[in-house]
C-alpha cells in the first residue's frame, strides 16, 4: 500500500540533489528550507495535538486529583 | 432424517452476517484487516445474520403476498420430525416446490450482507467515526499509523470532535520519515528514509517496508556519520526491524507563519 507523499515532497524526491537534502531536513525537528530547482521548500513537522492549558497554566494534560 | 440439510440451511442463513462482518472490517482497503477471535466474529456474524434475515423477511411480507411459515422453518432447521414423520417430509416437499424463490432469497440476503458491510464501512470512514470514537476504530493500526491518521488518537476522546479532527487532518502530510533499527548478521544498523510503500502478509501482519532516499547511519551514537545508499528503494523486512520511529513531515512552498 502506498504511503502518503505530497506533490511537493515528490518533486523534491525526484531531483537527486534535493532528495538527500529532504532526508537531512527531515531528521531535524526544527523547520528547514531546501531548494528544489531554485525554488524554496519548507520542511516542518506535521502539527500535533496540543493539550489545552489548564487553569494553572501547566498544559500537561495530566488530570488533577 | 438427514442431519446435513438443517446444517446447510443454518449455514446459508448465517452466511450473510458473516460476510457482513468481514466486508465491514475489510471495507475498500487493499490491506488485509485482521479479524478478532473466531468466536467473537462468529457471534457478531450470527447477530448480524439474524437482523438481515428479519429485515428481508419482513420486507418480503410487506411488499408481496408471500408469508413466511416460521413454524415450518423451525421444524426444518431443527430437523425434528415429531411424532409424525410425514409432517416433516411435507415441509421439505413444500420447500422443494419453490426452488427459484428459495435460491433468490438466499442470494438476496447474502448480497445484502456483503454490500451492507461495505456500505457501513464507507459510511463510518466518511463520517470519520473511526477517528472520533475508539469503539469504531478498525483493527488496522498500521494503516492509521502510516497514513498519519493516528495523530488524531492523541486527542482525548472527549475532545475528539469532528472539527478537531478536520483541523488536524487539514494539514496534508508531505511524507512519512522512517528511522528503523535493523538487525542483520548479529549487528544493528540504523536506516533513515522516506516511506514509499508497505506490504502485509496474507495473515494481515506487516511484512515489508519500502523506503526511498535511504541513508545508513554508520555510528548510531553519532548520528552525523551517515552515508546515502545507492539504489532507488530499500526493502526492509519487518521481522528484522528492532525499532521503528515514525515522523510525519510537511512540505510547503510557504513558511509556516504565512500559512492559513
Amino acid at each position: 500500500m502506498k504511503a502518503p507523499i505530497s506533490r511537493l515532497a515528490n518533486l523534491a524526491l525526484s531531483t537527486s540533489a534535493s532528495s538527500s537534502d529532504l532526508v537531512i531536513a527531515a531528521r531535524s525537528s526544527a523547520p528547514k528550507v531546501i531548494k528544489v530547482d531554485g525554488k524554496e521548500l519548507y520542511v516542518t513537522d506535521a502539527p500535533k495535538y496540543t493539550p489545552p492549558v489548564n487553569h494553572r497554566g501547566l498544559g500537561t494534560g495530566v488530570k488533577e486529583k | 432424517m438427514n442431519i446435513a440439510f438443517p446444517a446447510v440451511i443454518i449455514l446459508l442463513l448465517t452466511l450473510p452476517g458473516i460476510l457482513f462482518i468481514y466486508s465491514y472490517r475489510r471495507g475498500f482497503w487493499r490491506t488485509p484487516v485482521s479479524l478478532g477471535p473466531v468466536q467473537d466474529e462468529l457471534g457478531k456474524g450470527i447477530i448480524a445474520a439474524l437482523i438481515i434475515n428479519v429485515i428481508v423477511a419482513n420486507g418480503i411480507e410487506a411488499v408481496s403476498d408471500w408469508t413466511i411459515d416460521y413454524q415450518a422453518l423451525a421444524m426444518v432447521l431443527s430437523g425434528w420430525s415429531g411424532v409424525d414423520e410425514r409432517a416433516y417430509s411435507a415441509h421439505i416437499e413444500v420447500l422443494a416446490g419453490y426452488p427459484n424463490q428459495v435460491v433468490a432469497y438466499f442470494m438476496v440476503v447474502t448480497l445484502l450482507g456483503t454490500v451492507g458491510g461495505f456500505a457501513l464501512h464507507k459510511t463510518v470512514r466518511w463520517l470519520k467515526f473511526d477517528l472520533m470514537f475508539d469503539h469504531f476504530r478498525f483493527n488496522n493500526e498500521w494503516y492509521y499509523l502510516f497514513q498519519g491518521e493516528s495523530r488524531v488518537f492523541d486527542v482525548p476522546q472527549k475532545q475528539r470532535t469532528r472539527s478537531t479532527i478536520i483541523e488536524l487532518m487539514s494539514h496534508e502530510i508531505g511524507f512519512v520519515f522512517i528511522s528503523a533499527a535493523v538487525e542483520q548478521a548479529g549487528a544493528t544498523y540504523l536506516y533513515w528514509g522516506v516511506l514509499s510503500e508497505y506490504y502485509f502478509t496474507k495473515a494481515g501482519e506487516l511484512d515489508r517496508l519500502v523506503l526511498r532516499e535511504v541513508q545508513q547511519v554508520v555510528d548510531p551514537v553519532d548520528n552525523e556519520q551517515f552515508y546515502p545508499l545507492r539504489g532507488d528503494y530499500l526493502v526492509l523486512r519487518y521481522a528484522d526491524i528492532k525499532n521503528l520511529n515514525i515522523d510525519y513531515k510537511m512540505v510547503s512552498d510557504r513558511p509556516a507563519s504565512t500559512r492559513a
